[in-house]
């Protein structure tokens, strides 16, 4: 059985720019992606990494609780390739993400926000 | 100097097995900027996990969103899910997984190292490469039922075992495979053109590597040794004696050497997991309904594939998340484009072996 060792590290957003660019090294850590959850009218994102060195580490800096006609940061500046996951956090969720446009991945105007269950 | 051209290349492109747009800006040929666009074939993949299937069913769901790695898509799956509801599959079953995970990786780059040779203009190879690869898709109906898309995981282990037979059988037809494959290792090590063709073409460095999470075949071919076969367990590899394959080339030509490796290897792995297949089970009972939530990686022919699921104690999951590997690496390709010849975009785009209908699942 898999046994994934993950560390959560609680942040906001109004520090989790902040936050990941103090933490994060690209030559030890690896960015796996940007997740959202919707937990009933409040939407969580975790941003996980995992570790190039230690077998099954992965981290995760979690915002819980944030609204929906909320602004996310971009947090492309300290991880260039991060852009894709906002564009999609943004189709998916019908959530302003600083810096990202719609539709790269839903084309269809009709279909908004699949992930949210209030959609 | 020549005007600004915009060159668009897809969403239907005949070099392009499947939709992508990228347009460019070209000077004089030379690619000075590029725009993406990645979801012509988004199918709410997602979204019908968690609303349409229960927990017991998605696996069927989650292996149809691509033909090639169906096989990782069902291990994510499967040992996101063994965990939630804490059931451990049986070793003998864990070996079956195995062989047939690294069969799928055989037949997957196989395909990718021969649409490379097509596009460098080795139509012979192509052929070469998809007729040897039949061995494989022909081993993978044997012991699965499908030449594709075989659903052989199953919650708690594997629903075919492996007679002695068919072990015998995947030994000699393996063996075949591996004198053919090293010949066409050999011509992509040695042939000048084929080198001239590839050689210094989409040039990516250990750093940027990095510095763009770049991930699979691609990470590798840069020396950046990253492979969650290697970095997360799930499937016995240590015990078969896996080994990260690199090299530090970094280009178009490194990609497919790298590839060509991993193919030997794979092979490698098969036989010695077919050699000390364990006695026993291929599946125990589960009780329950999933609760919680878990992270899984792992390593897709094309590389990483995170997995992330949550449940909440009741048949319908509450999210599942696939990230594939060509999402990883889609932001280091954009880039790489720039200042390369309009006329490499085919080759570039072929030896990053994109995946789309995974990436926009």
């Amino acid at each position: 059985m898999i046994n994934p060792n993950v560390e959560i590290f609680q942040s906001t957003l109004e520090t989790i720019v902040e936050d990941i660019k103090k933490w994060y090294d690209y030559k030890k850590y690896h960015y796996v992606t940007i997740n959202g959850v919707d937990e009933g009218g409040k939407l969580r994102i975790d941003y996980i990494f995992s570790d190039y060195n230690e077998k099954n580490k992965m981290y995760v800096f979690r915002i819980t609780d944030i609204d929906f006609d909320t602004l996310i940061p971009s947090i492309a500046s300290v991880i260039p390739s991060s852009w894709m996951a906002e564009w999609e956090l943004r189709d998916m969720f019908d959530i302003e993400v600083e810096n990202t446009q719609k539709g790269i991945f839903i084309k269809d105007p009709n279909i908004v926000a699949p992930l949210r269950k209030d959609k | 100097m020549g005007n600004k051209i915009v060159v668009p290349f897809g969403s239907q492109h005949i070099a392009l097995p499947e939709p992508v747009s990228f347009l460019f800006d070209t000077k004089n040929e030379i690619i000075t900027d590029v725009r993406v666009d990645v979801g012509y074939v988004h199918r709410g993949i997602e979204k019908a996990a968690i609303t349409k299937f229960e927990f017991t069913n998605v696996a069927y769901l989650l292996t149809r969103i691509c033909g090639f790695c169906s096989i990782t898509h069902a291990g994510g799956y499967h040992h996101g899910i063994e965990k939630l509801l804490d059931v451990e599959a049986p070793k003998r079953a864990e070996y079956i997984r195995l062989i047939i995970t690294e069969l799928d990786r055989i037949h997957s780059h196989m395909l990718a190292n021969a649409h490379v040779a097509e596009v460098a203009g080795y139509e012979n190879l192509f052929m070469q490469g998809v007729k040897d690869r039949e061995i494989v898709m022909d081993l993978l109906e044997n012991i699965t039922g499908n030449r594709i898309q075989y659903d052989i995981y199953t919650i708690g282990g594997v629903r075919r075992d492996i007679s002695k037979e068919t072990a015998e059988y995947i030994k000699k037809q393996l063996n075949k495979l591996k004198d053919k494959v090293l010949k066409v290792y050999d011509f992509y090590d040695t042939d000048y053109t084929f080198g001239l063709k590839t050689k210094g073409i989409s040039y990516i460095s250990y750093d940027d590597a990095k510095k763009y999470n770049v991930v699979g075949p691609i990470a590798r071919a840069s020396g950046l040794a990253t492979d969650a076969r290697a970095e997360f367990d799930y499937l016995p590899y240590d015990e078969l004696g896996f080994e990260v394959q690199t090299r530090t080339e970094g280009d178009v030509w490194a990609r497919n050497i790298v590839r060509q490796m991993e193919v030997v290897h794979s092979i490698d792995l098969i036989l010695r997991a077919i050699d000390n297949l364990p006695e026993g089970d291929i599946k125990v009972k589960y009780k329950g309904r999933p609760k919680g939530e878990t992270f899984v990686r792992v390593e897709a022919p094309r590389g990483e594939c995170f997995y992330y699921l949550k449940g909440n104690g009741t048949k319908v999951l509450e999210r599942v998340r696939v990230r594939v590997p060509t999402y990883s690496n889609i932001p280091i390709l954009k880039e790489l484009f720039v200042g390369e010849k309009y006329s490499d975009a085919q080759p570039i785009v072929l030896s990053f072996d994109p995946c789309m209908s995974c990436t926009a699942r």
